[in-house]
């Protein structure tokens, strides 16, 4: 196990009360929780935007430990409409970070795919405008990157696209990524899902396993995804056995 | 008030749809902008409750249909919550004889407390920001609220209460309310009339869960289909099993309890 961030027992103002989280290299961890939990917060701390004597442990050292500069190498964190570019176009932008040439290569790729590497970046749609945002963070970070309210920016048909993205980050740069939403559709793409309320963790641990904990998550505030929903319900009638994601499969459980 | 676009010329095709009196319209597919863009472009090729429209009373007209932006960032820049209402009427040219007891009154309607009033309106909570958001487009008095991705980034709780405050509008102040999204479980639930566009025309216009009913077809031009119709569509195609189409989780359970 390579953990390379701690938060231990994190208290502040009455927002949060011993939060503990740890994230492991190339993993992907997705914080979920109602509007107010106190996921924007976090993520300001772990931006040292809000500084406290906060117990937080990066790559074995205290974050305050690291001048912002060196800081800003290692983690960056996305926040909606929070961007600020500097060049005309996403090609120019990208071009003022020093990064190992093979990422810059691959986000040059990326950006090509979404048709938007000449474009000027004051012609993008918002969406192009968010994308960009999260590669120049992943290219100037060179281990986590932190996305805050994930759900700002993507349609639901395009939090695929955006999953298997940050995968392809995770196996070719090792990257790390903490994201934060209000919606579950797409927390089984996570490796671990925490679920905040009111500033405390109140599940954790591998996605589908927490996902079936369907009354503490609907008292949190939020839904569970049709398929885990359906499919622990019918478990609860003792239709099927397992759960099961699959549509056809689960049909297949019921009428055979 | 019902709209209605006879062969309204767009991008080489003719559109044609209503928004229907009284029902929480849904809108959805792609180049959405700019359908709601085209909803209050010009007084040609419309009746508005079953009547052409003279281009001398289209402004007038126009001024009862309020498109309510996804985000308040969009709308308007200013201080207080009061400020950002007195500014919003200003825009508007909204003049009542009773300002403060008009705005009060608006938020009350949806509500939220005069308190919020001296607050600036970016400390306000995102559930509150859209309210305040419904709050400003009821001062000018619709007959038409149109809500651009009126549930982005809010939690169940919240989706709730801001449905709750919809459909108090639709019935109690007889507006018509429509609901312009891409979150098809979302329409699927609260809509009642579904228009669903795609490459520049309309694929789709129907009873909500009829128009959903149609799978095959929606599959066959790409179009996101609610996960809860799908299922049902590949009970009955796989195992010629005749659960019916439903909108509750609740009520499927029963119809698969029934049929296993």
């Amino acid at each position: 196990m390579d953990v390379i961030l701690n938060i231990n027992n994190l208290n502040y103002q009455t927002i949060f009360q011993n939060l503990t989280l740890s994230l492991e290299k190339k993993k992907i961890i997705t914080i979920a929780g109602s509007n107010n939990s106190g996921k924007t917060t976090l993520c300001r701390i772990l931006d040292r935007k809000i500084q406290d004597s906060f117990n937080i442990n990066l790559m074995g050292k205290d974050i305050d430990e690291y001048s912002l500069e060196k800081y800003n190498h290692l983690l960056q964190v996305v926040y909606p409409k929070e961007y600020h570019f500097q060049e005309t176009t996403p090609r120019e932008e990208i071009e003022t970070v020093e990064t190992l040439k093979e990422k810059k290569e691959f986000i040059i790729n990326e950006l090509k795919a979404l048709k938007i590497l000449e474009k000027e970046i004051i012609k993008c749609s918002m969406t192009e405008r968010i994308w960009l945002q999260i590669m120049m963070a992943i290219l100037k970070s060179s281990e986590i990157v932190v996305i805050d309210n994930l759900d700002y920016y993507f349609d639901p048909i395009d939090l695929q696209t955006f999953y298997d993205f940050i995968k392809k980050c995770t196996k070719f740069f090792h990257n790390s990524f903490i994201v934060t939403a209000t919606s579950l559709e797409m927390a089984t793409s996570s490796d671990v899902l925490y679920i905040i309320q009111k500033g405390e963790f109140i599940l954790h641990g591998e996605p589908l396993t927490v996902l079936q904990r369907d009354n503490v998550i609907n008292k949190a505030g939020l839904s569970v995804p049709f398929m885990i929903d359906l499919s622990v319900k019918l478990r609860d009638y003792e239709l099927i056995k397992d759960i099961e994601l699959d549509q056809e499969r689960l049909i297949e459980a019921l009428w055979n | 008030m019902e709209l209605e676009l006879i062969e309204y010329p767009y991008k080489d095709q003719k559109l044609s749809f209503t928004l229907k009196e009284k029902e929480i319209n849904g809108i959805s597919g792609s180049h959405l902008e700019e359908i709601v863009e085209i909803i209050k472009r010009d007084f040609r090729h419309r009746k508005i409750n079953h009547k052409h429209i003279k281009e001398e009373d289209w402004k007038e007209i126009k001024n009862k249909i309020i498109v309510v932006k996804e985000w308040l960032e969009d709308t308007i820049h200013e201080d207080s919550l009061y400020d950002v209402m007195i500014e919003y009427m200003k825009v508007h040219e909204i003049y009542p004889r009773n300002l403060k007891k008009k705005i009060k009154d608006s938020l009350r309607i949806v509500g939220l407390p005069d308190t919020l009033l001296d607050r600036n309106i970016y400390s306000l909570s995102t559930s509150e920001q859209k309210l305040v958001q419904m709050a400003m487009s009821l001062l000018s008095n619709p007959e038409m609220m149109i809500l651009e991705e009126p549930f982005k980034v809010l939690d169940l709780k919240n989706r709730k209460k801001i449905m709750m405050v919809l459909r108090k509008i639709k019935d109690q102040y007889k507006k018509t309310i429509v609901l312009v999204s891409n979150e098809e479980e979302m329409l699927l639930k609260e809509t009642d009339h579904l228009i669903i566009f795609k490459n520049n025309r309309v694929l789709i216009e129907d009873k909500t869960l009829d128009a959903y009913r149609r799978v095959e077809f929606l599959k066959k031009h790409k179009v996101e289909v609610p996960k809860i119709i799908e299922f049902s569509y590949l009970v009955q195609k796989n195992k010629k099993v005749k659960i019916d189409y439903h909108k509750d989780i609740r009520d499927i359970i029963k119809d698969i309890y029934k049929h296993v």
